[in-house]
């Protein structure tokens, strides 16, 4: 087995991973609801203000 | 007339605040001592990494210290400074902070605690073998790959049991959504094993070895440690502000650009080498594509910043991820802008591509994980930075030796990259240009290695619980601090 073809075969294989990620994440909603999603880091704490809604724009605060 | 009642908001990810509070504690129960386990080890590999790396700039100045024998001459010293540092400080803190995290953003415990452990171990003995391999004379003669590779195989189980432990712990997760740092999480645990282990395959001879080494070497840093860092940037910055990222669109835009661009990076280091020109011009070009993950970044951390940058003045974990987010920024610019055909011309085979690592794996990434252990380590421990001021002087000495150095190699590089192809100077001239910048590099490298002997004491009052108990942390400036928290500041 030469060089380059191990090259192209790990290639080959890191691509298709990758495929597989995108292909998964939409399909799981992971790029729908993204105002939602940058609130998960709080989510073991109870003082931080949400937006009011899905899509608002962020706490009152923001710049 | 009745007042409509006020919607009720339900964010499916969001549970209630006693059960989120149920998780935290049984996801930090899972990591403590793991996480712990790899800090130690962490700490000690910085001081060790930092110790071989001033005593090899010492070399410059002085080119017979201790060069009695074969042990302590610069080949070795130097190859040491960078395995310790690369994979001993930065690998192994970096795991740690992934290790506390991902729990936490998944709401689930870490699967295997002890698995993690096993990892930990075997990370260390491989360390441990590594360098005294290569303190011995034993190196595989790569960039990056110097550790022998039969020692290599001790790392490659360890961080696949690391990875099983945070690849499964994700599976169990109890959100719907990842949050943009379990992505880069996620994809450096798969994407190392993957270089490291193709890098290591002994199939590789002549200008393909080069190939791949350089492949491997710019990707052990744009695929690990770029992931990981940024993971915590993305963590920390909101979690201490109080405020959500920017754009989690753009974070996402980020995160695929990066995965897209930085594995074609490497040859980049190959300009002016035997290699078919459409490899180097792909590299150059995917290096140049990088503006488009980096700035990204750095427009979605600015504007999380923005209105809030006095929070810098009392926050030590803000205070270097922040410095650490705006050195990525710069710094990865650098990167594109040394990978065109002519810069690379003038600098290559010289300083200035030294100080631009020390730039990308200090100023970037051991900046984050300095943020990340003030963070973490007092909610480890249960106890709190006991000194305020220990933690300036390790900040300042860092931020400052940092400077001195980058700033000193970079101008030396350049005059050396002048007078090396200026065919009419002798080749000493070379030589001799470096000799004020190198001093620069010494005197930065005792700043910086000062200010890790601070940062190690600190910790280990931190963790042995040394010094008064304090109920608040040891802010550096407590009256910003209220005055941070006041509306409209």
């Amino acid at each position: 087995m030469t060089a380059g073809t191990v090259i192209v075969a790990v290639c080959a294989f890191g691509g298709l991973i990758a495929c597989a990620a995108f292909w998964w994440a939409t399909r799981t909603g992971q790029f729908s609801g993204l105002e939602e999603a940058k609130y998960l880091v709080f989510d073991d704490e109870d003082e931080v203000e949400r937006p009011e809604k899905a899509g608002a724009p962020g706490r009152p605060d923001a710049a | 007339m009745t007042t409509a009642p006020a919607p009720v908001i339900v964010y499916e990810d969001s549970p209630p605040a006693d059960v989120a509070l149920a998780d935290r504690v049984a996801a930090d129960r899972s990591t403590r001592q793991p996480v712990l386990l790899f800090f130690h080890s962490a700490v000690v590999w910085l001081l060790v990494g930092s110790l071989t790396g001033l005593l090899a700039a010492l070399k410059f100045q002085f080119p017979d210290l201790l060069n009695g024998t074969a042990v302590l001459t610069f080949g070795r010293l130097r190859t040491v400074h960078l395995n310790a540092v690369a994979y001993g400080w930065t690998s192994m803190a970096l795991i740690g902070t992934v290790v506390w995290m991902i729990p936490r953003l998944v709401r689930a415990p870490l699967f295997a605690p002890r698995l993690a452990m096993a990892a930990a171990w075997g990370w260390n003995l491989f360390m441990i073998f590594g360098l005294a391999a290569l303190f011995a004379g034993y190196s595989d003669g790569l960039e990056w790959l110097e550790i022998p590779r039969g020692i290599d195989v001790i790392v490659a189980i360890s961080g696949g049991l690391m990875a099983l432990s945070v690849l499964v712990t994700v599976a169990r997760r109890r959100t719907q959504h990842f949050y943009v740092s379990v992505w880069y999480i996620l994809a450096s645990m798969i994407w190392f094993p993957i270089i490291f282990v193709t890098a290591n395959l002994p199939i590789f001879t002549g200008v393909n070895e080069a190939a791949v080494n350089w492949w491997y070497a710019h990707n052990a840093l744009g695929l690990w440690i770029t992931p990981l860092s940024l993971a915590c940037a993305y963590y920390f910055i909101p979690k201490v502000l109080g405020r959500p990222i920017h754009s989690y669109s753009l974070s996402l835009v980020g995160f695929w650009a990066l995965a897209f661009f930085y594995s074609l990076n490497g040859h980049h280091h190959l300009v002016g080498g035997p290699f078919p020109q459409w490899v180097i011009t792909t590299s150059v070009t995917a290096s140049v594509m990088m503006v488009i993950p980096v700035a990204a970044t750095a427009v979605n951390f600015h504007y999380t910043m923005i209105g809030r940058f006095t929070a810098l003045r009392h926050s030590p974990t803000l205070r270097f991820i922040v410095l650490g987010a705006m050195m990525y920024t710069v710094v990865s610019l650098q990167g594109s802008v040394e990978a065109l055909r002519s810069f690379n011309r003038m600098v290559h085979f010289t300083h200035y591509t030294v100080a631009h690592a020390h730039f990308g794996v200090y100023g970037f990434a051991a900046f984050i994980i300095f943020g990340s252990y003030y963070f973490i380590v007092p909610r480890l421990v249960d106890w709190e930075w006991p000194s305020g001021r220990l933690i300036r002087w390790h900040f300042w000495m860092a931020i400052v030796g940092l400077a001195i150095y980058v700033i000193g190699l970079s101008i030396g590089g350049w005059l050396q990259g002048q007078a090396m192809l200026d065919a009419s100077r002798p080749f000493m001239d070379s030589v001799n240009v470096t000799k004020p910048w190198l001093l620069a590099r010494t005197v930065g490298g005792t700043l910086m290695t000062a200010s890790h002997f601070v940062f190690a004491y600190h910790y280990w009052l931190v963790v042995n619980r040394r010094g008064a108990r304090r109920v608040e942390p040891a802010w550096s400036d407590r009256r910003s601090y209220i005055s941070m928290r006041a509306p409209g500041s």
